[in-house]
């Protein structure tokens, strides 16, 4: 009994000394270099990170990929997910297959041990359990909340100040305010807006106030037909949507609603978006344009000269040779817009 | 006994009531003098421009879902009182053999791959039966078929369908297949229309008149296969038949509305207290029950608020108290 004991309590100080052990040499190793600064991340927490950010992982929020690659900085990125590795992706930057994913596709989960592999720098994120277990490690991670235009513009900045791209970042950021009041200014005399039902993961369930979708509509000078309703997606019924009578139908392209589900719907034919031929899919090239990544300004450019056509008309291949080329350093081929911009 | 004789009135009056009351109540507002207009003119040819809208809504809208609920409601009634039945226990539901989990499970796997609801449907269907075929294979590995084995593995199958939908959601697209999948579990007749029903409600229809055929032998059975064979019965090729059955009901109604819970549980016992335990009168009951009761659930969760309610979550909601309370009467009647 005496040395079972025994042997309990040497298994258990050598299991604290190693515990200890590990747990100074990860909280040392990421501030290993150079001096630190103080920011604070969109959820208003202090957070110290090193001055020189060279290694940074984004693989639990893919906007945050594409943030740091319209800042230029791709090259910083040590830690990507399967999310963010598409055709047009690899196109743009064929080196991005070659970049570690610590998990496997975006979402809450961290692979710790990893993470700790690929020494980041920094982590972005936008999940309040990630930093948690970062900050256990010493990593230094920062929380991103982009669900509305505004709040992505935020990002873009605090980003760019974090990786030392605030010329970048400022460059980004005035074309989007740009492009924003520029629609503003042009629907502002318009007396009637006009409403929009947007069709998320099935032709039946829409996006709610709280929803980026929502937000983009109204940056559309649209009116979200769901927009007072709270809450995550909204599942409704086909009375309510002939209630609502919306002016044009919006749909996600990675749900299970095509444009015939409603076009070829008897009881929808009375709607005034399907009886005038105002249903669209959304468009896609990196992403989906509808959800909240850098490229849905062009989403809503696109979606603006939808609903008002007599005032308002992008050029939209212009605007995305304009857009890829200067933000993401590739030109999309004639082929590609057609593509992406084709009925 | 002349009530129970003519429960069977009683219970078809009942679903005609619930049946008008229905068609009046719908989110889009039409008044109640415009709503008999449009059906006291529902054999002219042409509606007046003003009506054509509200013409739509209860012919095209509001009458197809509520028959579509009664189907689906008849389904999962009769299917819960014939499976209580042959398994000799109260406490199961019509998806006690896995058919929720591997229609669930298909339907998710469908999502993710090509999310086309067509192929939705199809792929849920045949894993709703696929996952009670091994079921029964699972059964059968055992010493002998029993009902008591079947259930078991009917358990297992279901919770390794379970966790295939788990590992399914794990590996979705939070922002979009992830919500697609969820509101899938959770059921719902709001995107079902009739074009959905063309399979569906034969199907349910045909495979309910079949239980109903087989009434008296699902009595016999119940009381035990031992004295079901001593009576002549061949047991074995009745058990494929009604599992077949009540399976291809319950698969085709998980493939088009998704997991509806608890209606096949609770309504089966609702109507034994009325009724009683015999099959015979039991499950015809059990149906027409079943359809009234859908119909009510699906008025609350269509026309209560301006969002759909999930399904799944209103028979819980009804269902789980209900179902509390009758198990405390059938206590209080026996002690």
């Amino acid at each position: 009994m005496k040395t079972v004991f025994r042997n309990l309590l040497i298994i258990l100080i050598v299991l604290a000394a190693v515990a200890t052990g590990v747990g100074f040499f990860h909280s040392r190793s990421p501030v290993r270099q150079g001096s630190t600064h103080i920011i604070y991340d969109q959820t208003g927490r202090k957070v110290q990170i090193p001055m020189r950010v060279n290694r940074v992982v984004t693989s639990m929020y893919p906007i945050a990929t594409q943030i740091v690659f319209m800042l230029g900085a791709q090259d910083c990125l040590v830690g990507i997910s399967d999310y963010d590795v598409n055709g047009v992706m690899k196109r743009i930057y064929p080196a991005i297959e070659r970049i570690p994913r610590p998990t496997r596709s975006a979402g809450q989960e961290i692979g710790v041990e990893e993470i700790l592999k690929l020494k980041p720098d920094l982590v972005f994120t936008h999940f309040r359990s990630n930093v948690d277990a970062l900050s256990a490690l010493g990593i230094p991670s920062v929380c991103l909340r982009l669900e509305s235009p505004d709040a992505l513009i935020e990002g873009i900045l605090l980003t760019g100040k974090i990786m030392n791209r605030e010329d970048r970042a400022r460059q980004i950021v005035q074309y989007y305010r740009q492009k924003l009041s520029e629609i503003r200014k042009r629907t502002e005399t318009i007396q009637q807006k006009k409403t929009v039902y947007f069709a998320g993961p099935s032709m039946l369930t829409t996006a709610s106030g709280e929803h980026y979708q929502n937000f983009l509509i109204e940056s559309a000078s649209g009116i979200n037909t769901a927009g007072e309703s709270r809450g995550g997606w909204a599942s409704i019924s086909i009375e309510q949507l002939l209630k609502w009578n919306p002016d044009l139908i919006f749909i996600g392209n990675y749900g299970t609603a095509r444009v015939g589900s409603f076009t070829g719907d008897s009881r929808l034919s009375d709607v005034a978006a399907v009886r005038r031929g105002n249903v669209f899919m959304s468009r896609f090239y990196i992403g989906s344009w509808d959800v909240p990544t850098p490229e849905s300004i062009l989403g809503i450019m696109w979606l603006a000269g939808k609903l008002y056509p007599e005032h308002i008309r992008f050029n939209m291949a212009e605007e995305m040779t304009y857009f890829y080329s200067t933000f993401y350093g590739y030109t999309p081929s004639s082929d590609e817009i057609e593509a992406v911009l084709a009925e | 006994m002349k009530t129970t004789r003519n429960y069977t009135t009683y219970l078809i009056l009942f679903n005609l009531f619930v049946f008008t009351g229905s068609v009046f109540i719908g989110r889009y507002p039409i008044s109640v003098p415009d709503i008999l207009s449009v059906i006291g003119h529902v054999f002219d040819s042409d509606v007046a421009e003003s009506h054509q809208l509200i013409h739509t809504v209860i012919f095209k809208v509001r009458i197809p879902r509520i028959m579509i609920a009664m189907v689906i409601g008849a389904g999962l009634g009769i299917t819960g009182a014939t499976f209580q039945g042959v398994f000799k226990n109260p406490l199961v539901s019509p998806y006690i053999l896995g058919v929720s989990s591997g229609g669930g499970f298909g339907a998710a796997l469908a999502i993710l791959l090509c999310n086309d609801v067509i192929w939705i449907q199809l792929s849920a269907f045949v894993f709703g039966m696929i996952a009670v075929g091994l079921s029964l294979l699972t059964a059968r590995l055992g010493f002998r078929m029993s009902t008591y084995t079947l259930v078991l593995s009917g358990i297992v199958v279901g919770s390794f369908f379970s966790a295939m939908i788990s590992l399914l959601k794990y590996v979705a697209d939070t922002y979009t297949k992830l919500p697609a999948i969820v509101f899938w579990l959770m059921g719902s007749l709001a995107a079902v229309n009739v074009r959905d029903m063309l399979i569906t409600a034969p199907v349910t229809l045909i495979c309910i008149g079949v239980l109903i055929m087989l009434r008296w032998r699902i009595n016999i059975l119940s009381l035990g296969s031992g004295q079901a064979r001593e009576l002549g019965l061949n047991t074995t090729a009745l058990y494929v038949t009604i599992i077949t059955c009540s399976t291809m009901i319950a698969s085709s109604i998980v493939a088009v509305a998704g997991i509806i819970g608890w209606v096949g549980l609770v309504v089966p016992h609702l109507c034994r207290m009325i009724v009683g335990a015999d099959h015979t009168r039991l499950l015809p009951a059990s149906a027409l029950m079943g359809s009234a009761y859908m119909l009510i659930v699906d008025d609350v969760a269509r026309a209560s608020v301006g969002q759909e309610i999930p399904l799944g979550i209103v028979t819980a909601v009804i269902g789980a108290p209900f179902f509390a309370y009758l198990l405390r009467r059938n206590q209080g009647g026996k002690g």
